[in-house]
């Protein structure tokens, strides 16, 4: 296997459509962790997940509204990393790209 | 040179999001979410004298890699693009005579390729003059095949330069 960003490629020897193997990748979603920090929370993931925006919103119930995180992010020991202060009853996040 | 494209893509999930929080009544990271989209970037045939058994290279969006020819077939080196778009047949070993295992050029390729400018090199676990392999070099547009060395017969299991289906 080859990694690439967080993309995996590689060949299966049987197997596809046919029997006589594959060429495959497999995408890795980088992982997003959240952590309090007093009146603030962390939001981390890693530096090599190139082309992801941290999104916020206050509601799941669809449409749910995606609004991008800011201020960007800064590198902290090889993390992308965003400070926010916690307000509200509540607030979710995800990596979008 | 054989082309072929679509790729066949199959979404097992593809939901990274959500670690969830409770603001104000304190945090509630939800767990890990892990789902992968794995896809099949292409699907080798009889034509295209499949089943590989190295690994890739990438460069730029270009995958590099070579097929074994399955038990009939000489085998290949190919190109696909990261996206499954553009498979290619760069190059596909010569029919080697079946007694001796001889051809001019090698034949199954078991091991991965190396790139160097616009060069690819590999080796071949049969064919070449004696049958016992090669060292190729192709361009990475399919043209310029050499091949750089055969390894000499097999005497009892060995040689003066390596048995190259075990160093591959």
């Amino acid at each position: 296997l080859i990694l690439s960003g967080n993309v995996l490629y590689g060949t299966a020897t049987y197997g596809g459509s046919s029997g006589y193997g594959t060429v495959f990748s497999l995408f890795i979603p980088p992982q997003l962790t959240i952590i309090p920090s007093g009146a603030n929370v962390i939001s981390t993931w890693p530096t090599n997940a190139a082309g992801f925006t941290l999104q916020s919103t206050t509601n799941l119930v669809s449409p749910a509204v995606w609004s991008t995180v800011s201020p960007g992010p800064i590198v902290v020991n090889g993390q992308n990393a965003v400070t926010n202060p916690i307000s509200g009853t509540q607030k979710f996040y995800r990596l979008s790209q | 040179m054989k082309t072929k494209n679509q790729p066949m893509k199959t979404y097992i999930k593809n939901l990274f999001l959500l670690p969830a929080l409770v603001a104000g009544l304190g945090l509630i990271p939800a767990g890990r979410v892990t789902a992968q989209t794995f896809t099949n970037l292409h699907s080798f045939n009889y034509s295209d004298e499949g089943n590989p058994q190295a690994g890739l290279i990438l460069s730029g969006t270009t995958l590099y890699g070579t097929t074994t020819g399955g038990s009939w077939d000489q085998g290949t080196v190919f190109a696909v693009s990261t996206d499954g778009t553009g498979f290619t047949n760069l190059y596909s070993f010569t029919a080697y005579s079946i007694f001796l295992s001889a051809n001019s050029d090698g034949a199954n390729p078991q091991a991965g390729l190396i790139l160097s400018g616009n060069t690819l090199y590999g080796t071949a676990g049969y064919g070449g003059s004696s049958g016992d392999g090669t060292v190729f070099a192709l361009n990475t547009d399919g043209t310029g095949f050499t091949s750089l060395y055969s390894f000499t017969t097999l005497n009892n299991s060995t040689n003066s330069d390596g048995p190259i289906r075990l160093a591959d």
